[in-house]
């Protein structure tokens, strides 16, 4: 069982308007202050219009309503930016509670990486 | 019928741990995967209420209490906070309320208070016990396909 939270932020060669945010593990009571923390980093080191970021879900397995507040945060935050949120490769536990909370109206959700990758 | 009862010390750190505990077990009594995520959800966002609206203090218990009979899990979790009133179907009803207007504006408010909006939805019952000492959040989770 692995819940701890891993992060990890990921630039493609020659797409500096793409951040791709590795997530793994939870985002839950135990781990959402260090997924705000990182957010608040990488977001914060985003200056200029036009960035999209691309959260990959592929190793989350889990995420609470606590975790979906901050998301809808990095959500915001980057509208603010005039950029967009995108999330790839969630889990099918992880997308309905998306469709639960309503959060899949708004973020761009994509069932593969290739696909969150286009324009 | 089989039950589980399990007295966690009210601090976040416990949560993961009986929440996939919880869905492992209904899950050898037959609930899918999908229930049993759901059923994840339902514990970790029971539990997390329970310890930051009830039993604040470590020193203080939340109690996890499952019972499977024929087609249901029941779970409840009771805290022991001293809530005079709790209309649960009022604070459920106004916070969809809420997350239904933010959908319709095209935004997601980044307030808190989903939880109990996301058990009600992913849960076939849902109430709640209030008591001089305790307060005790109750859901019931049928498997699939059961009438």
């Amino acid at each position: 069982m692995e819940q701890a939270l891993k992060m990890n932020l990921k630039e493609l060669p020659g797409q500096e308007k793409i951040k791709i945010v590795e997530i793994e593990g939870a985002i839950d009571s135990t781990t959402v202050i260090e997924f705000d923390k990182k957010m608040n980093e990488i977001m914060s080191a985003i200056h200029q219009p036009g960035i999209a970021m691309i959260m990959d879900f592929s190793k989350l397995n889990y995420i609470n309503s606590t975790g979906l507040t901050k998301l809808m945060g990095c959500y915001t935050g980057m509208i603010r930016r005039s950029g967009v949120l995108k999330i790839a490769n969630s889990a099918k536990n992880i997308q309905e509670i998306l469709n639960v909370v309503g959060a899949a109206k708004l973020i761009k959700i994509y069932a593969t990486m290739d696909e969150a990758l286009k324009p | 019928m089989p039950e589980i009862i399990i007295d966690m010390p009210a601090n976040f750190k416990y949560v993961p741990g009986v929440r996939v505990l919880v869905a492992r077990v209904s899950q050898a009594f037959g609930f899918n995967d999908q229930e049993a995520c759901q059923i994840e959800t339902i514990v970790d966002e029971l539990c997390n209420n329970a310890i930051e609206h009830g039993s604040r203090e470590e020193s203080q218990m939340v109690r996890i209490n499952c019972k499977i009979e024929n087609e249901d899990l029941e779970i409840v979790v009771i805290d022991s906070g001293t809530r005079k009133s709790f209309d649960l179907e009022k604070t459920i009803a106004g916070k969809l309320k809420l997350m239904e207007q933010e959908e319709q504006e095209g935004r997601v408010g980044e307030r808190r208070g989903r939880g109990l909006v996301i058990v009600k939805k992913m849960s076939d019952h849902l109430s709640v016990d209030l008591s001089d000492q305790k307060t005790a959040i109750r859901v019931r989770k049928r498997k699939a396909g059961s009438l």
